[in-house]
């Protein structure tokens, strides 16, 4: 078998590797490109959120420090607290509807007790497709006071609803859009995690004499823990990051008295269109930071950070 | 109770309700002596599993049914006349169809232009990621240097960071660099994918090693490994990031919205939701150009549904 050697050897007859190929070397060709754009597009990034937010521009370039200004000035916002509050609503409704539902329909399309349930599977994925631009134009049809969701109602007797043009009507409306865009997806998270329940541990609760219900509740439903906590996190990040649908509802104005302002429109809004890049930051880094808590709030209460 | 327990052999995966039949039958011979014989029984348990599969079947189809509804609407609103997209919004069966909402997207709206620039930034999200994402994850999984697991662990906590606090650094940066309106500023920031990393380190390190071994035996350089052996072998997680990664930017809005200024560099996501802020009333373009960008994406789908389902899947499951 023929070896290669890569480089020669020296003078005292030692291996002498060429640059590129000397191990760390190697190992820094392979790495640098994704550090750099890490580097630079995620960690600079932030710790530049984090020194904006302590700053005002006054024009792109021109920073004046400005200490806790732009945190204090966000304490006396009413804006940015209804628009948490909007968004912190929207999110525990997803929450509510987002897990418990997907659960139970994964459980189902793996019973024996429905047909073809790999096409209902996909069915209920093609939202999951959709581009959230398109969802919210669909929807500003299908949930317009003339719409098609009102005559639907009209069958049982229900007066119309103004659903994008009432301010206590704008969250439950962004809620059934993401009910329709992210079951699907969370039916195929729950259903791989089913799959991987060993088959034996149902068969004993059989012959234990187990129902189909306490079984999904004693089995299924304890032994997705982990997927349910992944879920649940996913579910916090999208929903406090709330922006495309109430943006093409209602644009940055935040729809019916406020009621369908996000804070990440907001933060858009403040940035974009009033350009205080600073207080816009602060709004940013408040947001960030009352993410990370609740996830890690989550995190703890599920015991992942324990040691087994 | 004893409903209950004529169900369970159903609900388990596998069609062995025969076997559990008998055995708590046996079990508790006191309950034998009031339930009808065995022949019956089972036809009756027959009978009852299928009108069981009948009702549940019939409600998944209502769910699915409600499910397809908006595409419906999409489609259908796109094909009424123009005056008559939102004026009929609630009437269910369209009373004339027209493809003309389409001609007048292509006479009034760049939309093929939109389209082209969805396209490129797909592909430069894509080929870019995979790139910069496969390197890194192979000297990840198989080399040995300093800080390799700190780096690892890094790159994934950040994922806990959530984009929007890097939108006005970025959008900074980008201004700095000229880079503004390109389509180069969309796509950098793609580029890191912290969740490509991490899943195509798991499939590297799932290699057999005797493969790596062997290579380096015959004296091969990481290089030639790299592109010899490791480029061939990770090709179907390839294709797996590959959807996700253009799914992710096709769909994307709020970064290519603020990198994008002038018309002739949208994507379709940013031309869509220009022609809802602009012409409030102007539903007929946003259905028909909604229409546009819904039905490639439809379309892939269909051509690999196991590949969609299970790279999106592979998202919660961690990559396994």
């Amino acid at each position: 078998m023929e070896t290669i050697t890569i480089g020669g050897t020296d003078a005292k007859g030692r291996v002498k590797t060429p640059f590129f190929h000397r191990p760390y070397v190697v190992a820094a060709v392979f790495l640098l490109p994704f550090l750099i754009v890490f580097g630079v597009f995620r960690i600079w990034a932030v710790a530049n959120a984090v020194v904006m937010s302590f700053q005002e521009m006054e024009g792109i370039g021109v920073a004046q420090w400005t200490g806790f200004d732009n945190y204090l000035r966000l304490l006396s916002d009413s804006t940015f607290f209804t628009a948490l509050r909007n968004t912190a609503f929207y999110t525990i409704g997803t929450l509510l509807i987002l897990i418990p539902l997907p659960l139970v329909l994964a459980a189902v399309l793996r019973s024996p007790l429905v047909a073809r349930a790999s096409a209902f599977r996909s069915t209920i994925f093609l939202p999951v497709l959709t581009s959230l631009v398109v969802v919210g134009v669909v929807f500003s049809l299908l949930l317009a006071t003339n719409g098609l969701m009102n005559s639907f109602l009209d069958l049982f007797g229900v007066p119309p609803l103004r659903w994008l043009e009432a301010r206590n009507l704008a969250v439950p409306a962004m809620i059934l859009m993401a009910v329709w865009r992210w079951t699907g997806i969370n039916v195929i998270y729950f259903t791989t995690g089913l799959a991987n329940i060993p088959g034996d541990i149902y068969e004993s609760a059989s012959v234990d004499g187990a129902g189909a219900i306490r079984k999904f509740w004693n089995i299924s439903v304890p032994l997705s823990k982990p997927i349910i906590l992944f879920v649940t996190v996913l579910t916090i990040f999208g929903g406090m990051q709330l922006f495309v649908e109430p943006f093409i509802l209602w644009g940055t104005g935040g729809g019916p008295g406020q009621g369908g302002l996000s804070v990440v429109v907001y933060l858009y809004r403040t940035a974009f269109t009033s350009f205080s890049l600073g207080y816009a930051s602060a709004i940013g880094v408040v947001l960030a930071l009352i993410i990370i808590t609740l996830s890690l709030i989550v995190l703890r209460a599920f015991g992942f950070f324990k040691r087994d | 109770m004893s409903n209950e327990r004529e169900s369970y052999g159903h609900m388990t995966a596998e069609p062995h309700d025969r076997v559990v039949l008998a055995e708590p039958a046996e079990a508790e011979p006191g309950r034998r002596a009031d339930r009808p014989p065995l022949r019956h029984d089972r036809w009756h348990r027959a009978w009852t599993f299928r009108r069981k599969k009948i009702i549940t079947t019939a409600i998944v189809v209502v769910v699915a049914v409600a499910f397809l509804i908006p595409f419906y609407w999409l489609l259908i609103s796109a094909l009424r006349p123009a005056n008559r997209v939102f004026a009929d919004a609630g009437q269910f069966f369209p009373t004339s169809i027209t493809l003309s909402n389409f001609q007048a997207l292509f006479q009034e709206t760049p939309v093929l232009v939109w389209f082209a620039n969805s396209v490129i930034l797909a592909t430069g999200t894509v080929v870019g990621s995979l790139v910069v994402v496969t390197m890194a994850a192979y000297a990840l999984a198989k080399l040995e240097f300093p800080f390799r697991n700190a780096i690892f662990v890094g790159v994934l906590a950040s994922q806990m960071l959530p984009f929007h606090l890097l939108l006005i650094p970025l959008f900074v940066l980008m201004i700095n660099l000229s880079l503004i309106d390109t389509h180069l500023g969309v796509i950098l920031p793609t580029l890191a994918h912290a969740f490509g990393l991490f899943y195509m380190r798991q499939y590297i390190l799932g290699l057999p090693q005797d493969v790596f071994d062997a290579a380096r035996v015959d004296g091969a350089s990481e290089y030639r490994i790299f592109f010899g052996i490791v480029i061939p072998m990770v090709k179907p997680a390839m294709a797996t990031l590959a959807i996700i990664f253009s799914l992710e930017q096709w769909n994307d809005l709020l970064w290519p919205l603020i990198v994008m200024r002038s018309e002739e560099n949208y994507p379709l996501a940013v031309g869509i939701t220009s022609l809802v802020g602009l012409y409030r009333a102007r539903w007929d373009l946003v259905m028909t150009a909604s229409v546009i960008a819904v039905v490639p994406i439809m379309i892939l789908f269909f051509l690999m549904r196991k590949q969609f389902i299970n790279g999106l899947g592979k998202i919660g499951t961690g990559g396994k």
